[in-house]
């Protein structure tokens, strides 16, 4: 498909935006309904569906309280919270013929999955998961989208040279043009380039000083349900469209808006004028645009508080409108491209949805279901009853009097009316008076008993619906390990489907994000990410990795483990790792859950070894490891010789004061076994390796033949 | 370590323990350096003090385990002592 085709038409687009926000009304209400009822903003409340409704001429106090239940807002962050607490973790299976896995492929899929954790990093995962968690939650589903950040990675374009440039003889004697003219790959002018090694380094290097500068190569967000529809087909998203508020101002000319920019660019306006440009709406409300000073007295053109800007993506383009406010009527064109994210090498929409849990219908709206529905179903009841009884409250508290005769009938006047005490001073209230009236005085109240008795019923109800207190870590000292664990762990199962769910978007996204690096012609750099078990302090080394050599056979594990679940976790693993049930390796990777295994392997095995070489004391004489640290102390020592003066001379020290010890009690030293060092632990020509004939031998011949007889070899075991 | 080890393995688990070693023994060396520059045992000593210390060694049989154990410094410890011998009583430093 050629280049400047475009996929879909600008009506077509349109009406699918306009369909797409009506069929979504019922969402986006339900959706706000269920923020207000978190959230709790007294000024905005929706009376009748959050249950804050007060009934004619009751609203007109000020008196009663409109009640909401704060349980909302604890279970959606209780939720929120465990969706998106553990991060996603990638492991990569690399898929060969053989049956065992090279160094090479090992070690490049142990890169690869730093280099996908860090991306996910860097480019807002973390953040992008919290606010996922909490779209999840409550909207029932969240939309991540993603692109690339700059069309060109950021990278710097290839220069190419007019004949009159004056660098360009130097540039071709110092061999930094190409050797022939090239065609210009916008203009199509045959001109002399920067060679093409030259760019390639110049790129090579703005990568690596973005990596070290920490600049992401994508863009991630995430948006709730009730912002994003989604058209889909069998395989997958076909198309999506979000829609968000914008200020009126953030469209205005000069003020650096890359909205209004773009939208003259559309317009065809020169590329001097572009930062002039600025939106509004005219009469109709349709956008338009222009610059911001110099316009006609009388224009009805005016710029609403809010304008909906609105995405679409298809499988191959991208399209930005806006519109005016609450609207998507009339909405213009302000940027429109191809994004070319691919995934496996298939065209595909750069929106992902993560949904908190099938209903396993496609009916609009009804797709999605979330563990909050019962909170939100009974939390508008308990909130209507509880304004009511606030009320009731407020009403019973204020004192209304009626005078009751005898008979049940009303205090009446001469005219049979019923007389009302007005203006008059309330019986009783002056000691020095005694006023009397027939009847008996009685305060008019509210019956609140049946409202006392509905709200028992629906709060016993709620109670259920809430997550269970095991979660939150209660009735965790009084039960026995396993039952606690069971417990929290049957809890926790209805937020395996949304934890799942958002491992296979994160899979989904870092493919996409495969598909991109891909078009990169050059390594990719990148900070390996930390998994928790360096400390804060230590360096992360840049890493350097080609993107030709990534695989898209990834898996995206994301655990849904409490801190309790993961100890008793870690605590079965080292009990299983004890009876040799199990490797070091599956260790790390199935108890630990550490990042790279093999890396951990190596870093236990290291850190024995260097405790074996300071104390001495951690392996069984003989054991491979013990070797090894023999064979590094040996290192070591001879290291600290030739670096440290002080430090040979401290060893000779050692040595002349042991042979005069061993030629006064007149034991002959072990031939080539050598003074000791001077923790006296090691004899430093063993330890070094080094073979001395004659080193260490006494002077005497009885000394060397007499008491201990020499062994054949004439040094000591030399270090692996 | 289980009883097949890769020698890819080895090689890595050697490999980072000298690192380790290494940045532990500098940071240890770093934390001894003195304001002058100087660390422990590095105070720069009178000729006097010189002629005494590599009799003193010599004596002892120090000079001869220096001989095996670094050959080069008692070879400048030797050339010292020739220069610091042959100095007259007022110079030569």
């Amino acid at each position: 498909m050629p280049d400047d085709m475009e996929t879909i038409s600008l009506g077509a687009v349109q009406t699918i935006v306009r369909e797409a926000y009506s069929q979504h009304a019922k969402v986006r209400t339900r959706a706000r309904v269920r923020r207000q009822l978190i959230i709790r903003d007294a000024d905005v409340i929706l009376e009748n569906l959050t249950g804050t409704y007060l009934p004619p001429p009751f609203d007109k106090t000020t008196l009663a309280l409109k009640t909401m239940i704060g349980e909302t807002a604890k279970a959606a962050q209780h939720y929120a919270s465990r969706i998106a607490a553990n991060t996603p973790k990638v492991s990569v299976t690399p898929k060969i013929a053989k049956s065992k896995l090279s160094v090479t492929l090992d070690r490049t899929s142990g890169e690869q999955e730093r280099l996908d954790d860090q991306l996910w990093e860097e480019n807002g995962g973390r953040l992008a998961q919290w606010f996922a968690g909490m779209n999840m939650t409550v909207t029932a589903a969240n939309y991540y989208i993603t692109g690339v950040r700059d069309e060109d990675f950021g990278l710097p374009d290839r220069e190419y040279y007019e004949d009159e440039d004056e660098e360009l003889e130097v540039l071709k004697r110092d061999g930094k043009l190409t050797p022939m003219k090239v065609p210009h790959p916008k203009t199509g002018k045959w001109q002399y380039a920067e060679h093409a090694d030259v760019w390639r380094r110049r790129r090579e290097e703005a990568r690596e000083h973005q990596a070290q500068s920490g600049r992401a190569l994508f863009t991630l967000e995430a948006m709730p349900r009730d912002q994003v529809a989604v058209g889909k087909d069998k395989d997958g998203i076909k198309w999506a469209v979000a829609w968000e508020e914008v200020p009126g101002f953030s469209c205005a000319g000069e003020t650096d808006s890359k909205i209004a920019q773009q939208y003259a660019r559309q317009q065809g306006v020169n590329e001097d004028d572009v930062g002039l440009w600025g939106i509004w709406t005219d009469k109709q409300g349709r956008i338009v645009g222009g610059i911001e000073r110099g316009g006609p007295t009388d224009s009805t053109w005016t710029r609403p508080e809010t304008f909906t800007l609105i995405r679409f993506w298809n499988r191959i383009e991208h399209v930005v409108l806006i519109s005016s406010s609450a609207s998507v009527e009339g909405a213009a064109v302000v940027y429109r491209g191809k994004h070319g994210a691919k995934r496996q090498g298939v065209p595909v929409c750069p929106v992902v949805e993560v949904a908190m849990m099938h209903t396993g219908i496609n009916v609009a709206g009804q797709e999605f279901t979330t563990p909050m529905e019962p909170v939100f179903a009974y939390a508008p009841i308990i909130n209507q009853i509880l304004v009511l009884l606030s009320n009731a409250a407020a009403y019973n508290g204020t004192p209304r009097w009626a005078i009751e005769l005898k008979d049940g009938t009303t205090l009446r006047g001469e005219d049979g009316e019923p007389v009302v005490v007005e203006n008059g001073p309330v019986p009783g209230l002056d000691p020095s008076e005694a006023a009397a009236y027939p009847g008996t005085l009685k305060q008019l109240t509210i019956e609140i008993d049946s409202l006392m008795n509905l709200l028992s019923v629906y709060m016993e109800r709620l109670d259920n619906c809430m997550p269970a207190p095991v979660t939150f870590g209660q009735s965790g000292s009084s039960a026995a390990a396993w039952q606690v664990r069971q417990l929290t762990q049957q809890a926790q199962e209805n937020l395996r489907q949304p934890v799942d769910n958002h491992a296979a978007a994160v899979k989904e996204i870092i493919q996409i994000w495969h598909g991109w690096m891909r078009q990169l012609d050059m390594p990719v750099y990148f900070f390996a990410s930390r998994d928790g078990k360096r400390g804060e302090r230590s360096a992360a080394s840049l890493i350097e990795f080609d993107p030709k050599n990534l695989t898209d056979s990834i898996q995206v594990k994301q655990e849904l483990d409490t801190p309790e679940e993961q100890t008793v976790r870690i605590q079965t693993g080292l009990e299983l790792r004890s009876q040799g049930a199990i490797t070091w390796r599956e260790f790390f990777e199935d108890y630990l859950q550490v990042q790279d295994a093999r890396e951990a392997e190596i870093d236990m095995y290291a850190e024995q070894v260097v405790q074996q070489v300071i104390y001495g004391t951690q392996f069984p004489p003989g054991s491979l490891l013990d070797q090894l640290a023999k064979g590094m102390q040996g290192e070591l020592h001879y290291m600290l010789i030739q670096q440290s003066d002080n430090y040979a001379i401290s060893v000779a020290e050692q040595m002349a004061q042991q042979a005069q010890v061993q030629e006064q009690t007149g034991i002959a030293p072990t031939p080539g076994a050598g003074p000791g060092a001077p923790d006296g632990s090691q004899g430093v020509m063993e330890a070094a390796g080094a073979k001395v004939p004659g080193m260490g031998l006494s002077d005497t011949v009885q000394g060397q033949i007499g008491a201990g007889a020499p062994s054949p070899a004439p040094v000591g075991p030399v270090a692996a | 370590m289980s009883a097949i080890v890769p020698a890819d393995l080895v090689d890595a688990v050697k490999e980072r323990a000298q690192e380790k070693l290494r940045d532990l023994l500098t940071e240890v060396a770093d934390r001894q350096l003195r304001p002058d520059g100087t660390t422990y045992g590095d105070v720069a000593l009178s000729r006097g003090e010189r002629i005494q210390r590599f009799h003193d060694m010599a004596e002892r049989g120090v000079l001869d385990m220096l001989q095996t154990v670094k050959p080069d410094l008692l070879q400048r410890m030797h050339r010292q002592y020739l220069r610091d011998m042959q100095a007259g009583p007022f110079g030569g430093e």
